[in-house]
Formats: C-alpha cells, sequence, structure tokens
C-alpha cells in the first residue's frame, strides 16, 4: 500500500470549499499568533480584541459592516474587470476620483435632501467611471498594457487630490489637507443611532445581487466573460475592444460610486488618507472570492472584520499599528496556500508499487 | 554661467543617484519576467530589504552586513512569491500584491519591534557614503558626475551588464527565455521549468531586497514607513517600456531617476510649479512613452500564466 497524492476534479462540493476555506482562516490565525507572540503581546488577550472588536457588540459589528461597503463594492467592480480579462489595478485611483467628483457636488450643491445625495452618488459613478475608461480605452483602441496605466493613473490621481487638498479645496478653518464638510443633505441616512453604520450596505447589497444577474444571466455579461478568450470571441463575432471598454467603464464606475459612498456615508469631506488602501484590498477579495459575487460578499465581509478587529487588537495589546497591516497580508497569503493544498487529496492504492510517470 | 553648471553637475549626479534604487529593483524583475513571471510584490520587497538591511547595519555597525541581510531577505520574499506562483499557481497580480501589502506592513513592524516608537528620535546609521574614484573622480564635471558615488551604484550598473549577457549570451539565458516564451516547447527539451522559475523570482527578490538596502542605507541612512514611495512599481514600469532588455531599461532608469533629482533641484529655486505636478511627471512619462514606444514590444508570451504539466 502506498500513498499518492492527486489533483482533486475541480469543482468541489461548496461544503468542501467552505471547509478549506474555514481551514484556511484557523492556520492563517495560527501563524499571525506567531507575529503576535514575536511582537511581545499575550496570544489570547490578542485573539479575544480581535473577534470583540469586530463582533462583540452592536457598534463592533456596525463597525464590520460599515467597513464591508467599500470593500464588497471595488470587489464587485473589480470582478466585472477581471472575469473579462483585464487586470484593473487602478481602483484606488477609481476610488479617489468617484470620492473626489461626489465631494464636489456635497461642497457646492445647496438643495433640500435627498437632491445633493443622489448627484453626489452620480459624480461618484461618474467621475470613478471615467478614470476607469481611459485604461480601458488606451488598451482597447491601442494595445496599451492596463496594469501598467491603471497603476500609473493611481498615483496621478492621488497626486491631483493632494494638490487640489492643500490649495483650492482646502477648509480654511483647517490645517491639515482636507475639504470642508459637504452639506447636510447631501449625508448618507444613518441606520442606527449612535453607530456609523448607513443606507450604504442596502445600495451594496442591492449591487451584489445586481452584477450576480449581470454575470449569470445576461447577454452583456455572458459575451464580457468570453471576452477574456480573445480569439474564440473574435470568431463568434464578439466586438472584444467594445467589451474591454465596457468592463472598465464598469469596474471604475463601482469603484468611484464606493468612493462616493464612503464620502457622503462616513467621512462627510474630502481627506486624502480616507481609504486605507481600499482599491488595492478590492483585488484580493475579487480574486479570493472566485470572481463570484456571492463568495466576494463573504469574503468583503470577513476581510472587513479582520480590518476593525486587528486595529482593536492592536489598541489592546498595545504593539505597533503595523500588526494590523500585517495580518491583513498574511491571512490572504496563507488562505491561497491552504486553498491550494485543498486543490489536492492523498489517495490510499492498495497493491503493488508502480513507477508514476 | 558657472552657477548653471554646478547646477547641471549635480542634476545629472544625483540623477544617477536616483537611478540606481529604480534600476537595481528593475534588472531583477526583468530576469523574473523573462522567466515568465510577473512579480508585482518589488515595492513590499523593497521595503522589507530597506528595513532589515538598516536593523543589520545599526546593529553591527556595518554598512555591508546590512546590504547582505536586505539581499537575503528579499530571496526569502522572492522564494514566498515563487511558492505562491510557480508550486501553488496562483493568480501573479493577487499574490504580488498581497505580498506587497505584507511585505510593507512586515518592514515597518519589524522596525518598530526593534526600536520602538521612541518619540522624535529616529535611528541613523552610518551608511554607505558616496566616494571619489581615485583619478577618475577628480576630473572636471566628469568626475562629480560619473566617479563619485556610493558603491552600490556602480554595483546597478554592473548588474545591469550581467543581466544582459546571462539573458541574451548564455544557455541558461537561452533556457530563461524559452521558459517565458513556450514553457511546453521548452520542457520537452528537458529543460526544469520550475527550477528556472524559482531561480529567476528569487534573484529578483534578491535585487529588490538590494535596491531597498541603497535606499536606507545609501540614500537616507535611515529607515522611514514606505519610504520607496512608488519607485518598485516605477521599476515594473520600465521594465515594460524598456521592452524586457537590460539595456534599455538602463536608460529608462536614468530618465526616470532624471525626474526624480530634477524635482528635487527645482523645489528651492522656488518654482511656481506645486510639488505635485513635478511628481506626477515620472508617472505621466510612463503612460506618454508606453504610447510612443512601447506599445509594439511584446511581453514574454508566457508572462503571469502559471505552468501545470498536465492538460486538463
Amino acid at each position: 500500500m502506498r500513498i499518492q497524492v492527486v489533483e482533486r476534479e475541480l469543482g468541489a462540493s461548496f461544503l468542501y470549499k467552505l471547509l478549506i476555506a474555514l481551514l484556511g482562516i484557523v492556520v492563517s490565525f495560527i501563524a499571525g499568533g506567531f507575529l503576535m507572540t514575536a511582537g511581545g503581546a499575550d496570544l489570547f488577550e490578542g485573539y479575544s480584541a480581535l473577534v470583540i472588536g469586530a463582533f462583540g457588540s452592536v457598534n463592533a459589528l456596525a463597525e464590520t459592516l460599515v467597513r464591508t461597503i467599500p470593500l464588497l463594492i471595488l470587489g464587485l467592480g473589480l470582478m466585472l474587470a477581471f472575469q473579462t480579462g483585464i487586470w484593473n489595478i487602478g481602483g484606488e485611483g477609481q476610488l479617489m476620483g468617484g470620492a473626489l467628483g461626489a465631494t464636489l457636488v456635497g461642497l457646492y450643491i445647496q438643495a433640500p435632501f435627498p437632491i445633493p445625495l443622489i448627484l453626489m452618488l452620480l459624480a461618484g459613478l461618474l467621475f470613478g467611471g471615467m478614470w476607469g475608461i481611459i485604461p480601458g480605452v488606451l488598451k482597447a483602441r491601442f494595445g496599451m498594457n492596463e496594469i501598467l496605466t491603471t497603476l500609473m493613473l493611481n498615483f496621478i490621481m492621488a497626486l491631483s487630490v493632494s494638490y487640489l487638498l492643500y490649495n483650492p479645496l482646502m477648509d480654511p478653518a483647517s490645517v491639515v489637507p482636507q475639504t470642508a464638510y459637504i452639506t447636510e443633505a447631501a449625508w448618507m441616512p444613518r441606520m442606527i443611532d449612535g453607530t456609523r453604520i448607513h443606507l450604504g450596505i442596502l445600495i451594496a447589497g442591492v449591487l451584489a445581487v445586481l452584477s450576480f444577474m449581470l454575470v449569470k444571466k445576461t447577454v452583456l455579461g455572458f459575451e464580457m466573460k468570453t471576452s477574456r478568450l480573445v480569439k474564440a470571441a473574435r470568431y463568434s463575432g464578439i466586438n472584444v475592444s467594445k467589451y474591454i471598454i465596457v468592463a472598465m467603464l464598469l469596474s471604475g464606475a463601482f469603484a468611484g460610486f464606493a468612493g462616493a459612498i464612503e464620502i457622503s456615508g462616513i467621512h462627510h469631506r474630502l481627506r486624502g488618507d480616507f481609504s486605507p488602501g481600499f482599491g488595492f484590498i478590492g483585488i484580493l477579495i475579487a480574486v479570493l472570492g472566485n470572481l463570484n459575487p456571492v463568495w466576494i460578499s463573504l469574503v468583503a465581509f470577513i476581510y472587513s472584520a479582520l480590518m476593525v478587529g486587528s486595529s482593536a487588537m492592536q489598541i489592546t495589546t498595545g504593539i505597533h499599528t503595523s500588526i494590523s497591516l500585517i495580518f491583513q497580508g498574511v491571512i490572504p497569503i496563507i488562505f491561497l496556500i491552504v486553498r491550494y493544498l485543498g486543490s489536492y487529496k492523498i489517495k490510499l492504492i492498495r497493491g503493488k508499487n508502480k513507477m508514476v510517470t | 554661467m558657472v552657477d548653471d553648471l554646478i547646477f547641471f553637475e549635480g542634476l545629472l549626479a544625483a540623477s544617477i543617484r536616483m537611478a540606481t534604487p529604480i534600476l537595481i529593483a528593475a534588472i531583477g524583475e526583468n530576469i523574473s519576467e523573462s522567466s515568465g513571471v510577473l512579480n508585482l510584490g518589488v515595492e513590499g520587497t523593497m521595503l522589507v530589504g530597506a528595513s532589515v538591511g538598516f536593523i543589520v547595519a545599526f546593529d553591527s555597525g556595518n554598512p555591508w552586513l546590512g546590504v547582505l541581510a536586505g539581499i537575503v531577505m528579499g530571496g526569502i520574499i522572492g522564494l514566498l512569491m515563487a511558492f505562491l506562483s510557480v508550486t501553488a499557481k496562483i493568480n501573479q497580480i493577487v499574490s504580488g500584491m498581497a505580498i506587497t501589502i505584507f511585505g510593507g506592513a512586515l518592514a515597518t513592524f519589524t522596525f518598530y519591534s526593534v526600536f520602538k516608537e521612541s518619540v522624535g528620535t529616529v535611528p541613523i546609521v552610518e551608511g554607505l557614503r558616496p566616494f571619489s574614484l581615485p583619478v577618475l573622480g577628480d576630473i572636471p564635471f566628469i568626475g562629480p558626475v560619473l566617479f563619485q558615488h556610493p558603491l552600490l551604484v556602480y554595483i546597478g550598473m554592473i548588474l545591469t551588464a550581467i543581466a544582459a549577457i546571462i539573458l541574451f549570451k548564455t544557455t541558461l539565458g537561452l533556457k530563461i527565455r524559452a521558459v517565458g516564451e513556450n514553457p511546453r516547447a521548452a520542457d520537452t527539451l528537458g529543460v526544469n521549468i520550475f527550477r528556472i522559475r524559482y531561480l529567476c523570482v528569487i534573484i529578483g527578490g534578491m535585487a529588490a531586497g538590494l535596491a531597498g538596502t541603497f535606499l536606507s542605507l545609501a540614500y537616507y541612512q535611515s529607515f522611514i514607513p514606505e519610504m520607496t514611495a512608488g519607485r518598485g512599481w516605477m521599476a515594473i514600469a520600465i521594465v515594460i517600456l524598456g521592452g524586457w532588455n537590460p539595456w534599455r531599461i538602463f536608460v529608462g532608469g536614468l530618465i526616470f531617476g532624471g525626474a526624480d533629482a530634477l524635482r528635487l533641484r527645482l523645489k528651492p529655486i522656488g518654482l511656481a510649479v506645486p510639488d505635485q505636478f513635478l511628481m506626477m511627471i515620472p508617472y505621466l512619462l510612463v503612460v506618454i512613452s508606453l504610447f510612443l514606444i512601447a506599445r509594439k514590444k511584446r511581453a514574454p508570451a508566457a508572462l503571469a500564466i502559471p505552468y501545470a504539466r498536465s492538460v486538463k
């Protein structure tokens, strides 16, 4: 009898995937424990702070949901690009662009609620979409590598926002680079008093359902997916260039929308540091979620809990703030490794040893 | 007139110095990409090299031990990237992004675990000082521009030459490019795809680590979180703009190093252009040059595609 490692057939059961996902989380936490101990913190204290910080009270849970909103919307938007075969890593710039557009509306349009709010969200869609469509057109028309262009546009947007925040848009009453508060009629309504959870969570949920329908049930979704197989798509008469542009437009619009919602729902003013790298984390979320809206929703929630909980953990244990970021980087890595290992199974083979070829 | 000359001399010298970290990281990335692995973890790997290199140099009092430590740590991060992308066949954009997030945090965490956050005092190390090469350094104008740099600047130039020779003049280079262009054919001919890719990604990581130590030991004599400030991403950009050719990447490095140097030198003159716009120039330059020169250059055909032996 001998042991052989073979690859599992694709399409393992939902239960198996869930099991592997849970195992991934457990192994990640063991590894995180080593880091925490290395940083001189008490393991039990740290992890209980993490769980309590993410789920332990109404407020904690509300904060976890608040963080889920931008992560989920960005993850969904990036999913649309990735499944078309476009590597949009410009989510951060598109998010910033959307936030900028939304803030301009919130600052300068005075009207009764909910007009400014609606205009603000539309401006987010528009600005984000515009910042997304540029690399889309450059790719579709001129074959320019979108990884590079989207990346560069991140920097260009961040620097533009920084310029505006230090100069024309800077709040005169403030010494730090931020705008004044937007008009209160543009604030996203809160759902529970005393917490920051706002209507954006429902909007994000609706977007998850809509993108699920788009991907699974519509011709547009099907043709976008087929565009990834460039040759096959061209043979079947699909206009690949068109879908590259559509995918980047949608992807950017989602990201910009997320930016607008963050400003309208949480900050009520634009600051240069309002995003802790949502655009980059969104990439991890879209892929960890298997480019499937259902899984992406779940991953966005878990990742958000991790972000919120690990900063609570950091405060309780007093280790350096970067431990929280280490957790956020390490856990996807270990998770992906466990998922890889989970794609194999160990088989016991009875009988004589055979040469493996 | 004399003032202009001094300004120009300083600018050129600074361009070469600022080009070095981008160049070294880009040469490593070139080798990795030529074998078919797109490593987007450069920025994070550089930070780890910068942080660990600084700590070791500080503790040992020897900056060269720090450089060595940075290279080794870069290699370890490269090994992790290789495992994720070659063995586990995880999407390389995702694994690279995870490594960048993780690496940046690890660098900061390690640094503050060693030094704590003592208020106001930034630990400083006697780093790699520039020195003047005998005779050559004394030539007017050319001396200060070319021959009065820290040693790592020359190492960067030597690495460019070595990488170009290995990639285009040796059997190993042929194997690397074959693995990046058509892994199945290379496999059929008995080239070990996995070994070559591991080797190349680890070399890429070591180069990024070395590039990081240049920043913390030769450029700043200290470590600051996020001190790479996009240079890792810029390295990836000039690999693509340079068409996967070390010599062209060298030129690209000089141009972008020059843009960096120009910005720092225009600032004290009191130019009316806001700093943010000057900082934007390199990124705009990447997009424009991609449009003008690089878009017809072909990437290694198997870039970012994991290799699996069995066809399903």
